[in-house]
């Protein structure tokens, strides 16, 4: 063929091959990418690294102090709390439950709100006016209350957090994924998959949900951080995890009555709670970079 | 073997914002198998939203009316849309305009091919995949099988119309139906890819149904010609008696448009505008450009038949041949 593209094996790349070229030359997702997969590595190597179970209570070494601290010893590097617990394990088991929390809350609310903005975008009409009412009452709603109403009223077991994180985050999903089914929805390859007798099922879930994964990728990343942040602040509270499990915003609930004399007790968990959330969000924002880069100048 | 399309008494109204348009008006159409059917007019004639009537593909604010539709036998006048669709892509299959967006970006050649092909026929994926390598090779896609693996990104144009057509022809369907499929390409791809439609519809029996406003194009590819103006259908032929001897004034003025027929070197017109189809006259549509209009105009032009000839003018053959043409008028009037 006259065609010089007509060649196959031609040098252009696929998709994914050109993410993972443009990831590993783009510093921030790197670095996000490597500190939350630390977190994650931390959390699900738990019981390897931690040198203590972090519920076993020592009262006799109540309180130690942190190693840099007079007093203080290499066998608990970063002291023990008020029943003698040693502080680093409990930082490490902590991890397990703001990822898990995070990720599950997430990912269910991804579910949920995805699969609402597709049915209003690719229908519109009055399926649209339905998905976009409901909508508006999330917006209204004040969500932080309603969740600690709803804790306080169901308890706060991991299933019930989860479910109660994803009720407050699923909005934004819905919103990202309307608007772009909404401009894909008018495409030629969803009239050519029609015209090949697709199913309405096939067309949303084969033809127009891959064309929408990076964007409910990118969402599910800046969700995720903020899940973590509203466990964190559930748990402080008193309404998210209970006692005596190792929760970041627990223990900084904890350690808040020692602040002025063992200040690492506050300071140790809430460095754990930032680090975590800006890796995820850079992590996000530089997937955001990979996956449409024109979207960015 | 039944005639892969015959539809007949069709209209199709546009429900707007004014109220209702009608943008096509009683058509009949039919293609036969192993035929090639152009159905040439120019943009607003309505050709395609009438092909689009045929799959059920018209866009939201389109209302349809006919008699019957029938696609491979199957009246589907009257069939639920699920029905239709078990229809749509295994016994009818359509090739888009735009071979740069007909395809999901997202998804390798070689799945939307076999999806095309699964959805419709039991069979295994290997066996589709069987079916598709051999279709794109049947195509002039060189290195089928590593295509299959690649996306539409990495595909020119023209190799996606090819793709395009594979898919179409993946369920070896009875009917396909071509709209402008090679507006989008440039000029030495459009006669490779007609060469292959035309090609691939003579092996196959595959009836063809073409949109087009290419009058090159209806002359090389065609074994009948349905010209359609304002929302009807106003000459039917053999591609040749149309060349040849067209008799509706409006396809004598468009064979004389095509630059091939235009003597003198310069680029003839017919003078005037389609009717605004929301003030479509009563009577004959083209008679405010037509030449040889008169009083009879006003009244509905009946179908005149001659064998497989048919057109839609209250002159004969032979008043209407002797008749001056649009553009030769329009150059006396200037002249």
């Amino acid at each position: 063929m006259a065609n010089p593209s007509d060649r196959a094996g031609n040098p252009t790349l696929s998709p994914r091959q050109l993410m993972v070229m443009r990831a590993v030359g783009h510093r921030g997702f790197i670095i996000g990418a490597f500190v939350t997969a630390l977190y994650v590595f931390m959390a699900v190597a738990a019981p390897l690294i931690a040198p203590f179970d972090p519920l076993d209570q020592n009262l006799l070494a109540k309180l130690a102090p942190p190693v840099w601290q007079d007093g203080g010893s290499w066998q608990h590097p970063l002291g023990t709390d008020s029943v003698g617990r040693d502080y680093l394990s409990r930082l490490i088991f902590g991890a397990r439950i703001s990822i898990m929390i995070g990720f599950f809350a997430a990912l269910v609310s991804a579910i949920v709100g995805t699969s609402i903005g597709l049915l209003g975008g690719y229908f519109g009409g009055r399926v649209d006016a339905v998905v976009m009412y409901i909508v508006n009452v999330k917006l209204a709603m004040p969500g932080l209350l309603v969740a600690l109403a709803l804790v306080s009223a169901f308890g706060s077991s991991f299933v019930t957090l989860v479910i109660i994180l994803s009720l407050l985050f699923w909005d934004r999903y819905a919103i990202v994924v309307r608007t772009l089914s909404q401009q894909f929805r008018n495409q030629d390859f969803v009239l050519a998959a029609r015209a090949a007798g697709a199913s309405t099922a096939r067309i949303l879930f084969r033809e127009l949900l891959p064309n929408l994964m990076n964007a409910v990728i990118v969402v599910l990343t800046l969700e995720m951080a903020l899940a973590i942040v509203i466990e964190a602040a559930l748990s402080f509270l008193g309404l998210g995890v209970r006692p005596p499990n190792p929760s970041w915003g627990l223990m900084i609930s904890e350690g808040r009555q020692y602040m002025f004399f063992r200040p690492h007790l506050v300071i140790a968990p809430g460095v754990a709670i930032l680090g975590l959330v800006i890796a995820i969000n850079v992590l996000g924002d530089g997937f955001r970079d990979i996956a449409a880069p024109e979207d960015r100048r | 073997m039944s005639q892969p399309l015959r539809m007949s008494g069709v209209s199709i109204d546009l429900k707007l914002t004014g109220g209702r348009v009608a943008v096509v008006r009683d058509v009949d159409l039919s293609v036969g198998a192993g035929e090639i059917v152009c159905l040439v007019g120019e943009s607003g004639s309505g050709k395609t939203i009438t092909a689009l009537a045929a799959v059920r593909l018209l866009p939201r604010v389109a209302g349809m009316r006919s008699r019957s539709v029938v696609i491979d036998g199957t009246e589907t006048r009257d069939i639920t849309d699920k029905a239709f669709g078990a229809l749509l892509g295994d016994r009818v299959s359509i090739v888009f305009q735009n071979p740069m967006s007909s395809l999901n970006p997202v998804l390798t050649i070689g799945e939307q091919l076999c999806e095309a092909y699964l959805t419709h026929k039991r069979g295994s994926r290997a066996e589709a995949e069987v079916r598709a390598i051999d279709l794109l090779e049947r195509v002039g896609v060189s290195a089928a099988a590593d295509r299959m693996r690649q996306f539409p990104h990495q595909l020119s144009g023209g190799l996606r119309q090819r793709v395009m057509i594979a898919l179409a022809f993946m369920c070896e369907p009875a009917l396909v139906i071509g709209d402008e499929p090679t507006t989008a390409l440039d000029v030495t791809m459009q006669a490779q890819t007609l060469r292959l439609l035309k090609d691939l519809a003579r092996d196959t029996g595959i009836g063809l149904l073409l949109i087009t406003h290419d009058l090159g194009v209806v002359s090389r590819m065609a074994d009948r010609v349905v010209v359609m103006y304002a929302g009807r259908v106003v000459e039917e032929g053999t591609c040749e008696e149309i060349f040849a001897h067209p008799i509706h004034p409006y396809t004598r003025g468009l064979v004389d448009c095509a630059p091939a027929h235009a003597s003198n070197g310069g680029f003839l017109s017919i003078p005037g505008e389609v009717p605004a189809l929301t003030a479509t006259p009563v009577g004959c549509d083209f008679r405010s450009r037509c030449p040889s209009a008169h009083a009879d105009c006003h009244r509905e032009p009946p179908i005149r038949e001659e064998g497989a000839r048919r057109w839609r003018c209250v002159m004969d053959r032979k008043t209407a041949q002797a008749a001056p043409t649009p553009a030769s008028a329009a150059l006396e009037a200037e002249g």
